[in-house]
């Protein structure tokens, strides 16, 4: 959970404490339709694992995240 | 006009998203040691900001601006399905007309918008629907989007403030699919991926640095693993790695890239610690050295600190140190002469010679806004210098070396030939600049047509070579007491006097039209202290805050051992 949270931070610009599975575009004003490609971004980065376009689209809040990544194998 | 150290104010526009480039851009210029300001437009605005009379790219007031599009948004349908046109003149008149609806945005800039305008061409396609007959018909995808560049090309050709950036060797270089994340493609219309971006932006730094007056004019080289492999002064001529064949050929590869930035202008100094015999033994008879001893303006072997010989190089050259770039393969040196130093660029050169060429390819500080004949000639000119150098060692007085040189100056009234050198004189000249105006061609132009002023270049030639045109005057001559606007001298020529001369000459001609007296200005800048007291030296009377005036002409004496030649300069109007 650490290294998402702190990508998380990084891109959004949230204290971690304050996010949840429910943290979205809509209760986050910086997570704006630009910030969720540089989110993707930096998740591949640092998870070194690529997205598809489905699943960047399907992304509506953290918890989706969180599933996706599963879906990868990836421990977080 | 703009002051020595304005913020420069950075505009983007693209037909794609290119959200992250603004501060890409910011960091790739504060890295560079420059201040920006930088707007990007909206998702594809280009139109809007261009043409609208109210848009955030007129108020901003661009000092340049960064316009990129792909063969998706200049071609349409066509990048994709280029034979949906039946015959090549389908094709072609097709391209002709896209290629006009994208200059004629750059025209429309030219007319509504200040500043430079960098558009980006297209890069090469991949992939085409013809498959291997892409390279057995005429107007194949490939002959579109060259045909496109070409027509774009032939425009900045034309138009002074346009220049082309290279997207399509920005894409040769990182590769499409390195560039083009797919999904990010097509989710947000993003062409070029936030990775990437750091890349581009400091490939457009090759445009803004010579604006912002960073250009790097000269690079210091060591010997010893860097222009050759091992030890000189243990492994001997014969032993050195420098040879068209490995292990040598990585060095000798090297030189050659050094070699062309030489011929186009950028100055070479040797900085080494090695016996001097020794070193240059090998630089005169190694047969494969293709740097030779006429490459370098400027040579300093010897064992003394490397930091102290740059400072010894800069003298020699009569350059400031901020426009050195370093290259050394030992990282102790390079971290001596960046804490001594930090305004030179010192180049991280990697540990294997396979790879000098590309650090070099990597450096974008060497460009000028204008290629004149002159740049061609600058190394030449500098060697000329060395030579003069040494014959300053070889006779008596000084006054004996200058009357030796057999000096002549030529000032000319500025013309149609003369103008963008003029400008890019007051440009980027710093340290004989008495007054740091900075000058666009267009308002050289102005000037040189007004009756108000008279812009004067001036060139001079010597025993050694004809060193072109190496000052601007510009003069104020509408009033009764004429006031000299800028003054300016390539530093190539200091210590010559020719600047008494040429302010002997002007106060000839101000005494014979009349003019009440002369007035010279000095604004201090951290560069051109050297030329603080000239007006004193030439027999002004200092009056306070930097103004000089003179009128008992006599004061300021022409120079006997420089013959002044001024065709035509003073009775034009």
């Amino acid at each position: 959970m650490e290294r998402l949270l702190k990508v998380l931070e990084k891109i959004l610009k949230v204290q971690p404490a304050n996010v949840n599975d429910m943290t979205s575009p809509q209760n986050t004003p910086s997570w704006d339709s630009f910030n969720s490609i540089l989110l993707a971004d930096a998740l591949e980065k640092e998870f070194k694992t690529k997205f598809t376009m489905d699943e960047i689209l399907d992304v509506k809040n953290v918890g989706d995240i969180k599933r996706h990544l599963k879906n990868h194998g990836i421990k977080f | 006009m703009s002051s020595e150290n304005k913020k420069i104010h950075i505009a983007i526009l693209a037909s794609f998203t290119m959200n992250g480039f603004d501060d890409a851009i910011s960091r790739a210029a504060f890295a560079g040691g420059i201040e920006s300001d930088v707007y990007l437009a909206g998702y594809n605005q280009v139109h809007q900001e261009v043409l609208s009379a109210e848009s955030g790219l007129k108020s901003f007031h661009p000092d340049i601006t960064f316009l990129f599009t792909n063969a998706e948004k200049a071609l349409g349908d066509a990048a994709v399905n280029p034979f949906g046109l039946k015959t090549p003149s389908d094709r072609r008149t097709y391209v002709m007309e896209r290629a006009k609806a994208y200059t004629d945005i750059a025209r429309a800039f030219l007319r509504e918008c200040p500043g430079m305008l960098v558009a980006g061409n297209i890069p090469m396609p991949t992939y085409s629907p013809l498959g291997i007959q892409e390279g057995k018909i005429e107007m194949s995808l490939s002959d579109m989007v060259g045909l496109f560049n070409q027509e774009l090309k032939n425009l900045a050709m034309r138009e002074k403030r346009i220049f082309i950036c290279d997207m399509a060797a920005f894409f040769g270089r990182h590769g499409e699919r390195t560039i083009v994340h797919d999904p990010f493609y097509y989710i947000g219309d993003i062409f070029i991926q936030p990775a990437l971006m750091d890349f581009l932006a400091e490939e457009c730094m090759a445009f803004v640095k010579p604006l912002a007056g960073k250009a790097k004019k000269c690079i210091v080289l060591d010997l010893d693993g860097t222009l050759w492999g091992g030890i000189i002064g243990e492994d001997g001529i014969e032993g050195i790695r420098l040879d068209t064949k490995p292990p040598g050929n990585a060095y000798y590869d090297f030189q050659r890239y050094l070699k062309a930035l030489n011929d186009r202008g950028v100055l070479l100094a040797v900085n080494s610690k090695n016996n001097p015999e020794d070193a240059l033994k090998a630089i005169r008879e190694h047969p494969s050295m293709v740097l030779k001893e006429d490459s370098f303006a400027s040579i300093q072997i010897n064992w003394r600190d490397k930091a102290e010989n740059i400072r010894a190089i800069a003298e020699d050259l009569n350059l400031g140190i901020d426009s050195f770039v370093y290259i050394d393969d030992d990282p102790l040196q390079r971290e001596r002469v960046r804490s001594e130093f930090p305004e030179v660029l010192v180049v991280d050169l990697p540990k294997d010679p396979a790879l000098y060429v590309r650090a070099l390819q990597a450096i974008v500080d060497f460009n000028t806004l204008q290629l004149t004949g002159d740049d061609f000639k600058r190394a030449e000119s500098y060697v000329h210098q060395r030579k003069v150098n040494a014959l300053k060692g070889s006779v008596s007085s000084m006054q004996d070396f200058l009357k030796g040189l057999n000096m002549e100056i030529s000032i000319q009234l500025a013309d149609d030939f003369t103008v963008p050198r003029i400008a890019q004189l007051t440009n980027k000249t710093n340290q004989f600049n008495l007054t740091t105006r900075r000058y666009t061609e267009q308002e050289i132009d102005t000037m040189r047509k007004s009756t108000a002023h008279r812009v004067l270049s001036f060139s001079a030639k010597d025993s050694f070579g004809d060193h072109g045109i190496i000052g601007v005057v510009i003069i104020k001559t509408d009033t009764k007491e004429w006031a000299i606007d800028t003054f300016l001298m390539s530093c190539r020529v200091i210590g010559r006097d020719i600047e008494k001369a040429v302010l002997a000459s002007l106060a000839g001609h101000a005494e014979k039209q009349g003019a009440k007296a002369l007035f010279g200005e000095y604004i201090p800048t951290p560069k051109n202290a050297l030329c603080k007291d000239l007006y004193v030296r030439a027999g002004f009377t200092d009056m306070g805050e930097g103004r000089y005036r003179l009128d008992d002409y006599a004061r300021c004496a022409p120079v006997e051992y420089i013959k002044v030649i001024e065709p035509n300069v003073w009775n034009v109007y």
